[in-house]
């Protein structure tokens, strides 16, 4: 299957450009479709790929600093075990992907640690929302790790090869995370009336969050046709978004738990949700600009990285 | 404090091949497979792990087309033939 380019030509990805030199091997391309960093890639395709694999190498490396705040506040010890276990999970795939893009863009991993540590916040909204109950973790694990599984699962199939690859280990650990999560609310759910309506009240905080992390549909989107045409990407928002719904909605009702939208349905025949749209307005917000909370997660890993200092100098 | 990557091979079970599951930063090749033991074997089944320098790695320079040309040499399969009971079958 060839891959358009951004420009709209049919060719491999990231090798045609107007006004580059095609690479000699355009012609008899290989069957593979991907792409590795070493090959003759276009100046935009690496820029395209660094912008997008960089978001989501940030993301796994600030965002578990929510995750391991909640490990001496868990209620059990099994809990316990798992957000030790999801944190150094997450900071895995973040070290994986910071190699990724140390490939792909030349630049070292003090520089990622710098942009990572001072840098602006180019990591997911869900990371921007206070996780002040027991609940928000394990909702974020069942729901978010769900809804990125949705995403990541057609990211194996990305044009950039190392990504792709990545992908295959990332893929399978939040399967962990979503059933672990999965097992925290259903435990909650079988308790007291009080931690029932925790998790309603967890529901209903995250819903509107979770539809916007897929991303606004592709009219509004800035970068996503460029990442769609480079096969980067391999999903639309919306069709994501769109599935997430019709394998969520029945998980979470047959949970016991209320959607907070009443405007959403499914057109039997089509097959296509309506929904209550999230503020796109606070979501580019967040992107572009961050939050306190934000902030405070980057605080802390640069008072983490303070801390160990010692041992990197001793090494 | 340098850092070099070394690339990681894991192997899944006794007799099956290494094959190449990612990379890891270290000083040195001690380290490099702690951080490889803590990244590819705490989740997966593993039974064994190489570390490999990056820099003690060489890399074929050819294009695609000259690795592959042995494909195009069909000679080198030869036609079946049909058994009967006066062949060989």
């Amino acid at each position: 299957m060839a891959v358009r380019s951004a420009q709209g030509t049919s060719t491999r990805p990231g090798t045609a450009q107007p006004g580059t030199a095609q690479p000699k091997r355009a012609e008899s391309a290989p069957p593979a479709e991907q792409v590795e960093p070493w090959q003759d890639l276009s100046e935009d395709y690496r820029r395209a790929a660094a912008r997008m694999i960089e978001f989501h190498m940030m993301s796994e490396i600030v965002g578990p600093v929510h995750e391991f705040r909640w490990v001496p506040r868990a209620p059990s010890l099994h809990a316990k075990q798992v957000f030790a276990a999801k944190s150094q999970d997450e900071i895995g795939h973040g070290l994986m992907l910071l190699r990724v893009c140390e490939d792909l863009t030349g630049k070292s991993r003090a520089d990622y640690m710098e942009q990572i540590l001072d840098g602006p916040p180019r990591f997911m909204n869900i990371f921007h929302y206070p996780w002040d109950e027991w609940v928000d973790p394990a909702i974020v694990a069942w729901l978010i790790d769900g809804a990125e599984i949705e995403r990541q699962a057609t990211l194996l199939r990305s044009s950039y090869g190392p990504y792709a690859r990545a992908m295959r280990k990332i893929v399978k650990e939040e399967g962990f995370h979503h059933h672990c999560g999965r097992y925290l609310v259903a435990q909650m759910m079988a308790g007291t009336p009080a931690q029932r309506s925790a998790v309603q009240r967890g529901v209903e905080r995250w819903w509107l969050r979770t539809l916007a992390m897929f991303g606004p549909s592709d009219e509004r989107s800035k970068h996503g046709p460029t990442l769609m045409a480079y096969g980067l990407k391999l999903s639309h928002n919306e069709a994501l978004r769109q599935s997430f719904l019709t394998k969520y909605v029945p998980q979470i009702r047959a949970m016991g738990v209320e959607i907070p939208d009443d405007n959403l349905s499914r057109d039997e025949e089509t097959g296509r949700w309506t929904y209550t749209e999230p503020d796109w307005a606070e979501f580019s917000s967040l992107l572009r600009g961050g939050s306190p909370v934000g902030a405070d997660l980057q605080r802390e890993l640069r008072e983490a990285r303070g801390a160990n200092a010692w041992l990197l100098a001793a090494a | 404090m340098t850092l070099a990557t070394f690339e990681v091979f894991r192997q899944k079970s006794p007799g099956d091949p290494h094959v190449h599951v990612g990379e890891v930063e270290a000083p040195d090749s001690a380290t490099a497979m702690v951080l490889a033991k803590e990244h590819f074997a705490r989740r997966e089944v593993c039974c064994s792990l190489w570390v490999v320098d990056r820099a003690a790695v060489a890399v074929s320079h050819w294009e695609p087309e000259v690795l592959q040309a042995g494909r195009a040499k069909a000679y080198r399969r030869s036609g079946g033939i049909r058994a009967s009971a006066d062949g060989p079958s």
